[in-house]
């Protein structure tokens, strides 16, 4: 595996939550989350993120489970 | 705020202990289970330290863990989405289940974040209803996976280029020597302008150029709109935002694609950040139809 996925924290967390938060299957009538304010959380997240700290921890669990696996040999 | 305390992966793996009465069902996916076997409960912890366990019908199965309905209500939500560190950690968790069925190659449709479904039966339910659109939804991301894409521009250095582009085009048209102060002001002007349509062109023009280029080699695509208003002055200008569905036997094809360089005579200043594996988000963004 390269360096080139995941190589910054901050895209990373703002490419899942646009992924999460706003993209996937809708099952309609059991959603109970409606993300009116996404913008809001960004604004908030990049202050977040900023810290290295946190930046650090929030790596780990992306980078030790999504880069592990046989999809990562591919890059 | 003892919910944080409560992140994935620190160590609560009790959250099943209450299983059944008064529980919801968090989901994190549907995933095809025909040919590969699931276990009944997966070896990661969910969201808020939640167990996560598949609930399998007709070949599909649905990942779920059972949660406290009042943790994801739409008012807790509401307030918890303000939360960052709440967030974080649990889309997080949303993603690591994700990924530990991604890795060991499920073909899965990812749910949104906070998705629930009243209890396991419902989740049969739904699966049971939704069968065959799931089974078609699920054939059309088989074997491949979401890749995201983003060009961006450095408009500082896109800026000083610029500023040198006008002095060689103000050479090369004579210059401003000889005229009034005001012509002067005007020509810089219309020269300055100039400059910034011919860069903006070509920024554009690559941008276009590495979506195409993207485009053939993976099995679909999706652009998500970038700020207008051309190039910022003071700081990082997104020129393209986009996922693409790779084929696992593309992904070298694809990165080998992404590397493609600016034609010459483009501004410096342009990089290219690629980021996946991802679950296919993108390509599974479709809205089911209430149960009735």
């Amino acid at each position: 595996m390269t360096g080139r996925a995941f190589e910054d924290d901050d895209v990373t967390l703002l490419e899942l939550l646009d992924r999460a938060l706003e993209k996937g299957v809708v099952l309609w009538g059991d959603v109970t989350v409606s993300v009116a304010d996404v913008d809001l959380i960004y604004v908030g997240l990049k202050v977040l993120v900023s810290s290295v700290e946190t930046a650090t921890r929030m790596r780990q669990p992306l980078t030790a489970s999504t880069l592990s696996g046989p999809l990562a040999g591919h890059s | 705020m003892e919910r944080d305390e409560d992140r994935p992966g620190a160590g609560a793996r009790n959250g099943g202990g209450s299983q059944g009465g008064g529980e919801a069902s968090y989901v994190y996916a549907v995933v095809e289970v025909r040919d590969v076997p699931i276990p009944e409960m997966l070896p990661c912890a969910g969201v808020i330290g939640a167990p996560v366990y598949a609930v399998a019908s007709q070949g599909l199965a649905a990942i779920v863990s059972p949660v406290a309905p009042e943790v994801f209500s739409a008012e807790a939500l509401e307030a918890k989405l303000h939360e960052l560190t709440w967030v974080a950690a649990n889309a997080m968790a949303h993603q690591e289940v994700l990924a530990w069925l991604l890795t060991r190659r499920y073909t899965i449709a990812p749910v949104r974040f906070g998705t629930l479904c009243s209890d396991p039966d419902h989740v049969r339910t739904v699966l049971t209803r939704h069968a065959q659109h799931f089974v078609q939804t699920l054939g059309r991301v088989e074997g491949a996976t979401e890749w995201g894409l983003k060009l961006s521009c450095d408009g500082h250095a896109v800026a000083e280029w610029a500023k040198s582009r006008n002095v060689q085009a103000g050479r090369m048209t004579g210059g401003v020597v000889g005229m009034s102060e005001g012509a002067a002001y005007f020509a810089h002007k219309q020269l300055e302008q100039r400059v910034r349509k011919e860069t903006a062109h070509l920024l554009g023009a690559h941008a276009r150029d590495l979506h195409t280029r993207l485009s053939s080699v993976a099995r679909a695509a999706v652009t998500h709109p970038v700020p207008a208003g051309g190039v910022r002055r003071d700081g990082p200008t997104v020129l393209l935002h986009a996922a693409y569905l790779v084929a696992d036997a593309s992904v070298e094809a694809f990165h080998a694609a992404v590397c493609t360089k600016p034609g010459p005579g483009a501004p410096p200043g342009i990089t290219c950040e690629t980021t996946g594996p991802w679950p296919p988000y993108n390509f599974v963004n479709t809205v089911l139809e209430e149960l009735g």
